[in-house]
């Protein structure tokens, strides 16, 4: 037996601990640690600083240079390689130094809560990783990945998830069929009506983003952007000058861009929206000189947002939009379901061309049905049309063939 | 040799080609009407690789400038050109994409006033015009140079709001402001102490907005307004702000006590945007008939009206003169300030509204209400109702986008205004000069790093001359 080893016998097995083998353990207990704990929320909070939603972060500053923050969480890996190379230069105590120093890195600056306290392995982190997830996917408008990720996390049914979902199935065109497929309960559950937090915000953006209404979506990215404590991010600063340029506010866009060149790894984004702008700037100067109105916006519209109920925010969006205003008149007609007002339901369905001459998603269809059944109302209204005909004239026996006998 | 070579060219270029136009510069500095006591008007050319600006006065004196992008000139230099001079030259070259070998355009002039300005400028800094906020202050400017301080900010409190910081005719030493919230109230900073004053307990629960103070610095009149503010789907102008109703009082700064007039406190019309006559005779205000808002925001039109205001009691005299009439000219206009020899009423005017600022064709006007003559008979000149004869051009101040909230220099030769002019969203400062007959070119608050106009995604607010 040599000095220094310690022996146990458990269960007829000599273990040999040497205080050799004992650091090489504790390293790579640290190293499974890191490898599993750490680098799968590596992953969470590379999502974030991409999402640029992560500014309570004491190292926040790294959103601006995302490649220097994942080189910074490396350093713990570049310091386990250190305490490897000592160990093997048999350099213990400086190894047995280090292992605090690297846990000290990891949890010192992160763990800590609002509160003051410290967390370990809390849910907030995992909340904020999925719910930066739903953003980006809506950003990058993956709408399949994003409800099938929403499906995984079992988020469907909080009050945000279902929110993304409706907007998936909204921009994917089948909000009329799925509507009734999640919990929903009033148009409320469609977006977020007077609720000024920063992730209501992100969402109420997407949601006018999807729309088309760039000037709203601007508005809550702007909201969005204020209510960060270390002023507006990046990804805040390419929506406003996105929206800004699909809105033809050139001059606007051009102050974002010359923001964003003075950051880290906008390259590509900036080169691509100048080329943008450029376009943008000549297509207004040109409208500007020709009083071109089918260019220009209109120098006051005629719709607000979020100034009346969401039924009648909807008509105006839906009768003022240009081009096509599909998923708008879907909304709209969603939120008639919703409020089970079916004779609005069944004027607006009349009043716009989009579903003449096309078969009706299956909600459309029940609600006539459910119309017909209800009788008075809808007859009044159907009165003349072939709706009319079809659901209430009963057809007399033989009708057919009388006529064909008297044709021949 | 009369004239003085200040810098050697020791770092100058030589560009290759000559560019008959004027420099694409920001901010637009070209043929500007300037103090002679401003700090160094530093300009740049966006994307540029180099900038190169020869500076020279009319007596030869010359500086060399020159930067990557933006210059920033030598402010020994520069002051040295402006005590000497009447007029300054400048000969800017760039090299750029276009002019990779450099280009030279034409020069431009200029012109240095020897009218004095008061050497600060007091604002707001506000994100431009939605909901929400974190940051918040009101600074002090140094015109001379670029010294900033802070005045009073929410650095403690970040839902804090504080607003319309408002000297006494520029007097530093007596201002009043408001600060919102929970533990809100208006500040009136005067004789050395500051006041907080609950106006609601004083008003029948009226809040106090746009003060004015008279300049006995006995009196501030107040307009009391229910603000709101709604958003355009699609639109150029993004904003609609407006009172669902708004009155008017005035408080007693001695006795702490606020005087309401029944004929401007009333539910069918609504005031705003008071201001006291120079020698404090009159209060001049904007008055509308009430609306239905927002439906009817479009045929809200306010009127320019004064009332004759008594020094002694605080109380509003019987007659109310229109100085601008809707019915007659269309229009709303807002922000009325009388010029310091009491010739001359500016103002904002728009097509419709209470805030002109969020208007893209709103624009300033202004009309001469007394002449030489009418004041050495001692009256005020009679401006019939809604008539445009004393009507001064203005063309030279405005823009495309909106101008609006503006303020007098304490010798009535220089003018503040805020305008969205460089991007259509952020307004920012410019400084106009009034020779007595005539507007100069409007140039914009001058900084050291050029780029903090652009960088700033804040907006100046409520921006006053402060000596």
């Amino acid at each position: 037996m040599r000095k220094g080893k310690v022996h146990k016998v458990k269960k007829g097995l000599a273990w040999h601990v040497s205080p050799r083998k004992l650091t090489l353990c504790l390293y790579a207990l640290f190293v499974l640690f890191y490898v599993l704990v750490v680098g799968t929320r590596y992953g969470a909070i590379f999502r974030m600083i991409e999402a640029n939603s992560w500014t309570d972060e004491p190292l926040w500053h790294l959103c601006r240079y995302p490649y220097l923050g994942a080189l910074l969480y490396a350093l713990p890996m570049a310091l386990v390689g250190l305490t490897l190379c000592l160990f093997k230069l048999r350099k213990y105590a400086p190894c047995t130094l280090l292992v605090p120093l690297c846990l000290a890195y990891y949890f010192a600056p992160h763990l800590r809560t609002e509160e003051g306290g410290y967390r370990l392995f809390s849910t907030e982190m995992e909340q904020e990783r999925q719910v930066c997830n739903y953003i980006l996917l809506a950003d990058d408008k993956q709408w399949e990945e994003l409800l099938e990720t929403l499906r995984k996390d079992g988020n469907l049914d909080t009050p945000l998830g279902l929110r993304y979902a409706l907007l998936a199935e909204g921009a994917l065109g089948r909000l009329p069929d799925a509507l009734f497929r999640y919990p929903v309960h009033s148009p409320d559950d469609l977006l977020f009506r007077g609720d000024r937090s920063a992730v209501s915000c992100q969402f109420n953006r997407q949601f006018y983003e999807n729309l088309g209404v760039y000037d709203e979506a601007f508005h809550q990215a702007m909201e969005y952007g204020v209510k960060q404590k270390e002023g507006c991010c990046l990804g805040t600063l390419r929506h406003l000058t996105d929206y800004a340029l699909a809105n033809g506010d050139w001059k606007v866009a051009e102050k974002y861009l010359t923001i964003l060149a003075d950051a880290w790894l906008q390259g590509s984004f900036i080169e691509e929206r100048r080329a943008t702008l450029a376009r943008v700037r000549e297509q207004m100067q040109q409208a500007e000189a020709t009083c071109d109105s089918t260019q220009l916006l209109p120098l006051r519209g005629e719709s607000f947002v979020g100034l009346y109920p969401l039924r009648s925010e909807m008509v105006r969006l839906a009768y003022y939009q240009e081009g096509d205003a599909q998923k708008t008149l879907d909304y709209l007609l969603c939120i008639a379901l919703l409020e089970k007002n079916l004779d609005t339901f069944y004027k607006i369905l009349t009043q716009f061309p989009n579903y003449h001459q096309r078969m009706l998603p299956r909600n459309y269809q029940e609600a006539l049905d459910i119309l017909q059944s209800q009788g008075t109302a809808w007859r009044d209204a159907m009165q003349g049309s072939y709706a009319f005909y079809y659901y209430n004239v009963a057809i007399p026996n033989g009708n057919n063939d009388i006529q064909m006998s008297s044709l021949n | 040799m009369t004239g003085v070579l200040l810098l050697v060219s020791c770092g100058k270029r030589e560009a290759k080609d000559f560019v008959d136009a004027l420099p694409a510069i920001f901010p637009d500095y070209t043929e500007v009407t300037v103090p002679h006591t401003i700090a160094p008007l530093n300009f740049g050319v966006t994307g540029a690789t180099h900038v190169q600006a020869y500076i020279r006065n009319n007596k030869g004196k010359e500086l060399l400038a020159e930067a990557d992008e933006y210059l920033c000139i030598d402010p020994t230099e520069w002051h040295e050109l402006l005590e000497d001079g009447t007029h300054l030259e400048v000969e800017v070259s760039v090299w750029d994409d276009a002019h990779p070998d450099g280009a030279t355009y034409r020069p431009f002039g200029i012109h240095i006033s020897s009218d004095d300005i008061d050497p600060n400028v007091t604002y707001r800094l506000i994100p431009p015009g939605y909901e929400g906020w974190q940051e918040m202050g009101i600074y002090e400017r140094n015109m001379s140079n670029y010294e900033v301080k802070t005045l009073v900010d929410n650095a403690n409190d970040r839902n804090g709001c504080m607003n319309c910081h408002t000297p006494c005719q520029g007097d530093g030493n007596t201002y009043v402001y408001h600060l919102r919230g929970e533990q809100g109230a208006t500040i009136v900073h005067h004789d050395g102490t500051d006041d907080r004053i609950d106006l609601r307990a004083l008003t029948q629960g009226r809040h106090g907005s746009h003060p004015a103070w008279h300049p006995s610095q006995r009196w501030i009149a107040f307009s009391s307004n229910d603000t709101k503010q709604i958003f355009y789907a699609r639109s150029k102008d993004k904003i609609e702000a407006f009172d669902l109703w708004s009155d008017l009082f005035i408080y007693d700064v001695k006795n702490k006590r606020a005087l309401l007039d029944e004929r401007f406190t009333d539910s069918l019309h609504w005031e705003s945007y008071p201001c006291f006559s120079p020698d404090g005779r009159w209060l001049y205000f904007s008055t509308a008939r009430a609306v239905h808002m927002p439906e009817q925001a479009c045929e809200l039109h306010y009127d320019l009206v004064r009332v004759p205001f008594d020094a002694e009691t605080g109380q509003l005299g019987a007659t109310v003169d229109t100085l601008y009439s809707t019915s007659q000219r269309g229009g709303t206009a807002l922000i009325p300030r009388v010029s310091p020899d009491g010739r001359y009423l500016l103002y904002t005017v728009a097509e419709y509204g209470a805030f002109n600022l969020y208007h893209k064709e709103a624009d300033l006007e202004m009309i001469r209400i007394a002449t030489p003559q009418s004041e050495a008979e001692g009256m005020e000149m009679s401006t019939p109702k809604g008539a445009i004869d004393g009507l001064v051009d203005c063309s030279a101040i405005n823009s495309d986008d909106a101008e609006s909230y503006h303020a007098w220099s304490s010798n009535g030769r220089w003018m503040l205004f805020s305008s969205k002019r460089t991007d259509g969203r952020y307004t920012r400062l410019f400084i106009a000069h009034w020779d007595g007959e005539r507007w100069g070119k409007p140039f914009m608050l001058p900084q050291q790093d050029v780029k903090l106009d652009i960088m700033l995604m804040m907006a100046y607010n409520v921006a006053e001359f402060r000596k």
